[in-house]
């Protein structure tokens, strides 16, 4: 599913001609739709294309230069939004539920501890489906760490909020801008965060082709509100409520996922065909999964690095496959297990711990291999946790060790 | 500015029958005044007694737009409401309607932040001391010598000046004012309607139920308060204090009624010594001395 060269691939291509390749940078640099950038500016340069009414953002702990670049956009004029600067994440958060609920398409963005002491208004947005898109760059919690781990993000996979992990800089654009439209939906019309790991994306300069604002205007229409505050037609939001209405609003939640789970395809087909590249996919497919050994399931950069692990194990004639879940909540579930069906060994590398337990995604998909009664040799690996390195050797030498075990 | 009578009288009905608040209940006299004197008001009202009393969902006994929200985030989902709706061009009065516990206390750096943005906001505290939807607990506003469910033997530190704290902001206007006196208030909401930016209305909202105190005389402890010198009434406007006139004479101690007829009729004062009295009446004249010094 994967229509990328691989490294190898290019290497080929280029007959090793390094020239070649700084020759091919400089013309795809002068393309104009080719841009060198980070995945923080990535982020900003999505949320400017999606033309967001109200933002609000604190740009600290730790800070990320998403918050900077659109206030500079917002302040050149390049963007037509109120910019609320706020004193805090928790408000940040709270601006935009008022802002949404007024009527406005929303954007914020945190990271790490920030995500934290937003939390009550997370789960807050989350309850009460409030559409707003928020990236978060994943870094390592307490004490100060500004490394990549998913600890931060993870603690809010329940929150009910729909989760994506991106692998690059590129998808971090084009997933950002299919969130607005995924958020906004009215069979889902919930928030959806768009986790990105620090520094190995947020800080690091990459390729990204960016859409024209047309492309863009003609995948995203303008916002249109569910229900708004509005003095014409009062009613009260998140008013105080029984168990019952509770209950009701929960199933309505548990129902809005299952539409995420069926639309998030589609959506991303339509970018696919008004934008490009996407691909309709909940999970990426690196490698021959028909003849692999082994498959290993990571999220984010870690899924990309396993990428390289695939081709580097294949010269040691050891075929595995990388299943890598851009779309964490809903969780593909049944996508998921056709896949897993196929191989006769599963390595889950996770980025984060259930401390008293193991890694999340391991234990989420060992619940479904046990509801499937899928026969597969399970392994679990926790790595790279406070911006620990990981790169593809480390993940193949795992895979063999997972190979020599049973 | 005088708030006419026909006018109060004519004004929307903002707080319909079926809410839950008890006999007697002074926020529901300041809400009914506040609101109804706003011109297309949206409200946002953070954890406190209002979110409690406009009834069960899907039932709602508030009749103009509501968001209810988090302890701590009454000011910042206003801002957003106030920016959304400005981004619409839609003209609304965006309030924030908090108790003291949401203003003194958890929400004091969301408001403080709007403050600073000078945000286009109204932001209400009714205040009756304390933590009142959730049985009578401590806040910073609780007075010293009041009982409260966390301070069982009597509060030991003086309450906080929250209009001198939100003075340091620099706001457009800011201004004190009572249930007992609902011209006043009503006249001070309707002036404040007019400027535009973060402006704070502060309302001593008695409460028997906390307080224990008789219902039947909600009203007339808000006014014992003024005329004690407990409440001083005043508008800040630009920076200037102006004594309200309902209130000013009361700055001179000998025009005051005495304390203790405040105090006596409340339950919540009833442990309090002679020393602790004097205490408070030292604590309301140090609130007087640093008022004047903002005139």
């Amino acid at each position: 599913m994967c229509s990328c060269l691989s490294r190898k691939e290019k290497a080929e291509s280029l007959g090793n001609d390094s020239r070649i390749e700084v020759k091919e940078m400089v013309q795809s640099l002068e393309n104009p739709q080719t841009k060198l950038m980070t995945g923080a500016e990535a982020v900003a340069t999505a949320a400017k294309l999606s033309r967001p009414q109200v933002i609000a953002a604190y740009p600290i702990t730790p800070q990320t230069k998403i918050v900077e670049t659109l206030s500079g956009m917002v302040a050149r004029g390049e963007m037509d939004t109120e910019y609320i600067n706020v004193e805090s994440e928790h408000s940040a958060m709270g601006a935009v539920i008022g802002a949404s609920l007024a009527g406005t398409r929303t954007f914020t963005a945190t990271s790490s501890h920030g995500l934290l002491y937003m939390g009550e208004l997370v789960w807050w947005a989350g309850m009460t489906r409030i559409p707003v898109v928020m990236p978060v760059v994943n870094r390592s919690l307490n004490p100060w760490n500004i490394w990549p781990d998913h600890q931060d993000a993870m603690t809010f996979r329940d929150a009910g909020w729909i989760q994506f992990y991106a692998k690059n800089n590129q998808e971090v654009l084009d997933l950002t801008i299919c969130a607005f439209k995924i958020a906004e939906h009215h069979k889902i019309w919930m928030p959806v965060m768009v986790c990105l790991d620090g520094f190995i994306l947020s800080h690091t300069s990459a390729q990204v082709e960016v859409p024209s604002q047309k492309k863009v205007d003609n995948f995203l229409p303008p916002f249109e509100p569910l229900a708004m505050l509005d003095p014409d037609n009062p009613f009260a939001h998140g008013s105080l409520t029984d168990s019952e209405g509770i209950w009701e609003q929960r199933m309505s939640l548990i129902d809005g996922f299952n539409n995420a789970h069926v639309l998030i395809p589609q959506i991303f087909t339509e970018y696919t065909e008004k934008i490009g590249r996407l691909g309709n996919y909940l999970i990426e497919v690196t490698g021959d999964i028909e003849h692999a050994e082994c498959a290993v399931i990571a999220l984010g950069t870690l899924g990309e690095e396993a990428e390289q692990t695939v081709e580097y194990l294949l010269e040691k004639n050891i075929k595995a496959v990388v299943l890598r879940p851009r779309v964490f909540r809903p969780f593909p579930k049944k996508e998921l297990i056709v896949l897993i069906n196929k191989v006769p060994r599963l390595l889950v590398i996770d980025r984060a711990v259930s401390f008293g337990n193991a890694g999340q995604l391991a234990i989420e998909i060992q619940a479904e291999l046990f509801a499937h009664k899928v026969e597969v040799k399970f392994h679990q690996k926790i790595m790279g946790l406070g911006g620990m390195d990981v790169n593809y050797v480390d993940i193949a030498t795992e895979i063999e060790r997972v190979l020599k075990e049973d | 500015m005088k708030a006419k009578i026909t006018e109060m009288m004519e004004r929307p009905n903002v707080l319909l029958r079926g809410n839950f608040a008890c006999a007697g209940c002074g926020l529901s006299i300041a809400y009914r005044t506040s609101i109804s004197a706003l011109d297309r008001p949206i409200v946002v009202i953070p954890a406190c007694c209002s979110s409690v009393i406009q009834s069960l969902h899907p039932n709602v006994a508030f009749n103009v737009p509501t968001l209810n929200i988090a302890f701590a985030a009454h000011a910042s989902a206003a801002s957003g409401i106030a920016r959304a709706k400005k981004m619409r061009g839609e003209e609304v009065t965006t309030v924030v309607w908090s108790g003291d516990g949401g203003t003194y206390d958890i929400g004091l750096a969301t408001w403080s932040g709007a403050a600073e943005r000078n945000e286009n906001i109204i932001h209400f505290c009714y205040d009756n001391n304390f933590y009142s939807n959730t049985g009578a607990q401590r806040s910073g506003a609780t007075p010293r010598g009041a009982v409260t469910t966390t301070t069982p033997e009597g509060k030991k530190e003086k309450r906080k000046s929250i209009t001198r704290i939100m003075a340091a902001h620099d706001i457009p206007y800011i201004a004190t004012a009572s249930i007992g006196y609902p011209r006043d208030l009503y006249a001070k909401v309707k002036k404040a309607s007019t400027i535009e930016g973060y402006r704070f209305i502060l309302i001593d909202a008695p409460c028997p139920t906390g307080w224990l105190s008789d219902p039947a005389i909600t009203p007339e402890l808000g006014e014992l308060a003024v005329k004690t010198g407990y409440f001083p009434l005043y508008e800040i406007e630009n920076g200037n204090l102006i004594f309200s006139r309902k209130g000013e004479k009361y700055r001179d101690p000998e025009n005051r009624v005495p304390l203790e007829e405040y105090l006596s009729k409340q339950n919540r004062f009833k442990k309090m010594t002679p020393s602790q009295i004097v205490e408070v009446k030292k604590d309301i004249q140090h609130e007087w001395d640093q008022l004047v010094r903002l005139e």
